[in-house]
């Protein structure tokens, strides 16, 4: 019984670290502005069908792009903050508007639906010659591109901790999500400071995009399923927590993976729609910390 | 004023994490009574508020309205039972209109829309909002929206009004403008108010009794003189503005 | 109520004219159409309550539609139940549902409702897809069910129609009772609270009002009149299956409609589903069926700009023509000038 959970375990454990990653930039950006973004999931969608655009048309792998779509990405988050979510922020009075809700919902279906017509349904995924290498370890098999994903996720939280604990970006960002009027006092350029961690928030999804696209299967409507587990995780771990992320990231990917051992694949997100609901039960609002104003 | 009791707290505590934002208040107000409570920025005030009316549960102590205890009962419920409340930051219903704000509250006691319309159409002419009854609530200025404020929750019918600093933001002329008609609505409509103020001189003119917290603690309370020359309390507030001036 | 005179002549020439449309066309490809653009502009009304009155944004609203569909389906093919009464009792089971989903996620910050909803949807849709049965009766997962016909198709008493008129008049009158239920809702204390609640949770828990309570009761009238059009559309293309009824795409579109027309609004569903829908009739004509998703990025697209530019949606550029907003929107204007002090 233990060997027979022992390789779900593992293979949870790994791809657990990657949800962290994907979920850590929808963290970030919903503790710091409270905002909701639905296309998350589509955003890491875009990202996956253009590292794989790469090695289709120019050969670049997936690991030697993965800078070049983490920059793109960067641009992109900006560019969808600058357009839109600040001016929806600036002519609203609350601070989390359902005009962001309805707004990034009509990102995301022209996201899904654009690369639908573009590219057609059928999943896509970069079959670089790393894809298929594993690594023994006793009776259970590693595979090499998840277990990279996962060091890599793991490594780049790490960074990214640093980067908001230990300088003034970092500093600005949490001040502005703690209290938006004291931070104003202190001078903090509120709009800049959001970009910034949107920016963040969807260079988080290159890099993590980049990583998975050598293993898992994008396809149009992908995103969905990715954007609600990246909210389970936050719910779990915490909003805005970088740690609790990670541990969200964890627990979801290995019940996920340990269900699957007991139902048809097409379940898991039956799995992940019964975490969510019990989070909510659960612990209603104390999961995220505390809610403020 | 006479010697009812009306609303009263016995050892309320809140706290969050390891901070007491309300630290062992016991209070009571009584029928008639407009009762000041002052501190400085942070001492919990707004707080306090928050466990009477309902929107956080105290984490010990009992709330009593008259001899019925009230803790921890929804904000619906404790409005319905006759507390009203505002909000140190307005929250209008910015789509709505003026009167149909008002009807919000009235329709606490009526389901009638006509009926409704009446009640809110006097406490409109009460609070002297009556011309601006077909005004977009977003539409006002921030006086008038204080005031729209105070119409809502008397809509309600509330026995006790909780003010959370009415006049912040006002220039002398309106505050004085607004603190007729709280006076107004103890006299005539004999409300017992608990008043949350910065502004001392509101404070001297407005309530019979003070209560001055500081860090979630009662440290002085009494008559307004009596309070405002008690030591720890002037010691409390040079402190703030000390410390504000050296932000 | 207070309707004013030139509205009710406007209301009556436009009642004639709907009547009358059949007769005039007598083409069944634009009473079609007709049919079509009539269904969404209900099913976007019942979305409305929700999401325009009170608030709360759904994007899995299909799911209800599904359940009324399946419902009246399954009562009739095993009971011989007619859907008329099937539908109400599909509807009875989708608001319940809609309540016993809504107790958990209410209580949260909007994201989390709207999550739930497009969670819950994928959910059912997966259930249905991959059980060829539900509670041991045959569903057929992802096959669908036809529905037998009776009298070849001609029995009004079972909601079979032979030609389309009479299933015009059907959703016709399903739409003008929705919007009566609209009305009715936005003139009486329901709807007051409703709106209440949409602007600010806390101030309407201060006036009295039990948000849970409202919220439930609008989510509750919401699903059950969407449960309805669910088992109308089910009679219409006699049969039901979980990739239409319950996919994505449909639970999307009642939401889009809405908000493009204008939430809380009774004319916005309306001239949402004016515009939207036949954008997928032109779709169709230049790529036939070659090209997967067009109208949708046009949707994504529309949703998108209008959110961004034109919030209270296509209603409102007609508002804009009337003098009296004129004076409002200078008011706001002075409003953000005292504001900047
Ligand atoms: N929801 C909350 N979560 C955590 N701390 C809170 C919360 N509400 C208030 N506090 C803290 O409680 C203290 C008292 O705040 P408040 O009651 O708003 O003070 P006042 O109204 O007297 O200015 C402050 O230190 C504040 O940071
Ligand atoms: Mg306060």
């Amino acid at each position: 019984m233990l060997s027979q959970l022992a390789q779900p375990l593992l293979s949870g454990t790994l791809m657990g670290g990657v949800y962290g990653l994907i979920a850590l930039g929808l963290s970030l950006v919903f503790g710091v502005m409270r905002v909701s973004n639905f296309a998350h999931g589509d955003l890491l969608m875009i990202a996956m069908y253009i590292s794989v655009a790469l090695w289709e048309g120019f050969g670049i792998s997936p690991y030697v792009s993965i800078f070049g779509v983490a920059i793109f990405m960067f641009f992109v988050g900006v560019f969808i903050q600058k357009a839109a979510i600040t001016p929806i922020l600036k002519s609203e009075k609350e601070r989390s508007p359902l005009r962001l809700i309805l707004f990034t919902v009509g990102l995301s279906i022209f996201l899904q639906n654009l690369v639908l017509m573009i590219k057609g349904g059928a999943p896509v995924t970069a079959t670089v010659p790393l894809s298929t290498q594993t690594l023994p370890v006793g009776d259970l098999i590693v595979s090499i591109p998840r277990l990279l994903a996962f060091v890599l996720s793991i490594v780049i939280t790490v960074i990214l901790w640093f980067f908001i604990s230990k300088t003034d970006t970092g500093r600005a960002m949490r001040a502005v999500s703690q209290d938006r009027e004291t931070s104003l006092l202190m001078g903090i350029n509120e709009y800049k400071t959001y970009a910034i961690a949107f920016g963040i928030g969807t260079v988080l999804l290159g890099l993590a995009a980049s990583m998975v696209s050598t293993f898992l299967y994008a396809f149009p409507t992908m995103g969905s399923s990715y954007t609600l587990r990246s909210y389970v995780i936050v719910a779990l771990g915490g909003i805005g927590s970088i740690p609790g992320a990670m541990i969200g990231g964890l627990v979801v990917g290995i019940i996920e993976s340990i269900s699957a051992q007991f139902m048809p694949a097409s379940y898991s997100e039956v799995v992940i729609f019964i975490i969510f609901i019990l989070v909510l039960v659960i612990k209603p609002s104390g999961m995220f910390g505390k809610e403020r104003k | 004023m006479n010697n009812n009791i009306v609303l009263k707290l016995d050892q309320v505590s809140k706290h969050y994490g390891g901070v007491a934002a309300v630290d062992d208040v016991s209070l009571q107000l009584h029928e008639g009574e407009i009762l000041g409570l002052i501190g400085p920025n942070g001492a919990g005030k707004t707080t306090l508020f928050n466990c009477i009316a309902g929107y956080t549960k105290p984490s010990s102590g009992e709330i009593y309205l008259g001899e019925k205890p009230i803790t921890g009962l929804k904000p619906h419920k404790i409005c319905k039972l006759g507390i009203g409340r505002t909000f140190q930051i307005v929250q209008p219903f910015g789509d709505l209109s003026v009167l149909e704000n008002v009807m919000i509250g009235a329709f606490c006691n009526t389901n009638s829309m006509a009926r409704a319309k009446e009640i809110s159409e006097e406490i409109l002419e009460l609070t002297k909002l009556s011309h601006k009854k077909n005004d977009h609530a977003n539409s006002l200025t921030i006086v008038d929206r204080k005031q729209l404020e105070i119409a809502r929750a008397l809509a309600t019918k509330p026995r006790i009004l909780l003010l959370d600093e009415v006049m912040a933001g006002l220039n002398p002329t309106e505050s004085a403008q607004v603190s007729e008609m709280v006076k107004g609505i103890r006299d005539e409509m004999n409300i017992s108010l608990l008043l949350i103020e910065h502004v001392m001189s509101v404070i001297m003119y407005l309530s019979d009794c003070v209560c001055v917290l500081d860090h979630g603690e009662l440290i002085a309370q009494g008559c307004a003189e009596d309070v405002t020359t008690d030591e720890r309390v002037i010691k409390s507030y040079l402190g703030e503005k000390y410390a504000s001036r050296n932000k | 109520m207070k309707i004013k005179k030139s509205t009710r002549i406007i209301i009556l020439i436009v009642g004639l004219l709907l009547l009358a449309f059949p007769q005039i066309v007598q083409n069944d490809y634009y009473i079609q159409t007709a049919i079509m653009i009539a269904f969404f502009a209900y099913m976007a009304s019942c979305w409305n309550i929700l999401g325009g009155l009170a608030g709360q944004i759904s994007f899995g609203h299909s799911v209800y539609a599904g359940i009324g569909a399946y419902t009246s389906t399954l009562l009739f093919i095993y009971l011989g139940i007619s859907p008329w009464l099937g539908m109400l009792l599909g509807g009875l089971l989708a608001g319940v549902i809609a309540v016993l989903i809504g107790m958990p996620t209410f209580r949260l910050q909007g994201t989390y409702y709207t999550l739930s909803t497009i969670a819950f949807l994928t959910v059912v849709r997966i259930l249905v897809l991959s059980n060829p049965t539900i509670l041991g009766l045959e569903t057929r997962g992802a096959q669908g069910m036809i529905i037998p016909l009776v009298n070849g198709g001609d029995s009004p008493a079972n909601m079979q129609f032979l030609t389309k008129t009479p299933i015009y008049y059907v959703i016709i009158i399903m739409l003008v009772v929705v919007a009566a239920i609209t009305n009715y809702l936005k003139n009486s204390k329901t709807g007051y609270y409703f709106s209440a609640i949409k602007t600010n949770q806390d101030a309407a828990a201060a006036l009295g009002v039990n948000v849970s309570r409202y919220k439930l009761i609008c989510a509750f009238i919401s699903a059950f009149l969407t449960a309805l059009g669910g088992t109308f559309y089910a009679q219409l293309a006699m049969y039901v299956d979980p990739s239409t009824l319950l996919g994505n795409e449909m639970g999307q579109q009642f939401g889009i409609i809405a908000i493009v027309g204008g939430r809380g609004t009774i004319l916005g569903p309306i001239i949402g589903s004016l515009v939207l829908v036949p954008l997928q009739e032109i779709g169709r004509a230049l790529f036939g069926g070659t090209v997967q998703g067009f109208h949708l990025v046009l949707y994504g697209l529309i949703m998108m700009i209008i959110v961004l530019f034109l919030p209270d949606g296509l209603v409102s550029l007609f508002k804009k023509l009337k003098p009296k907003n004129i004076k409002k929107s200078t008011n706001v204007n002075q409003l953000g000038a005292n504001s900047e002090q």
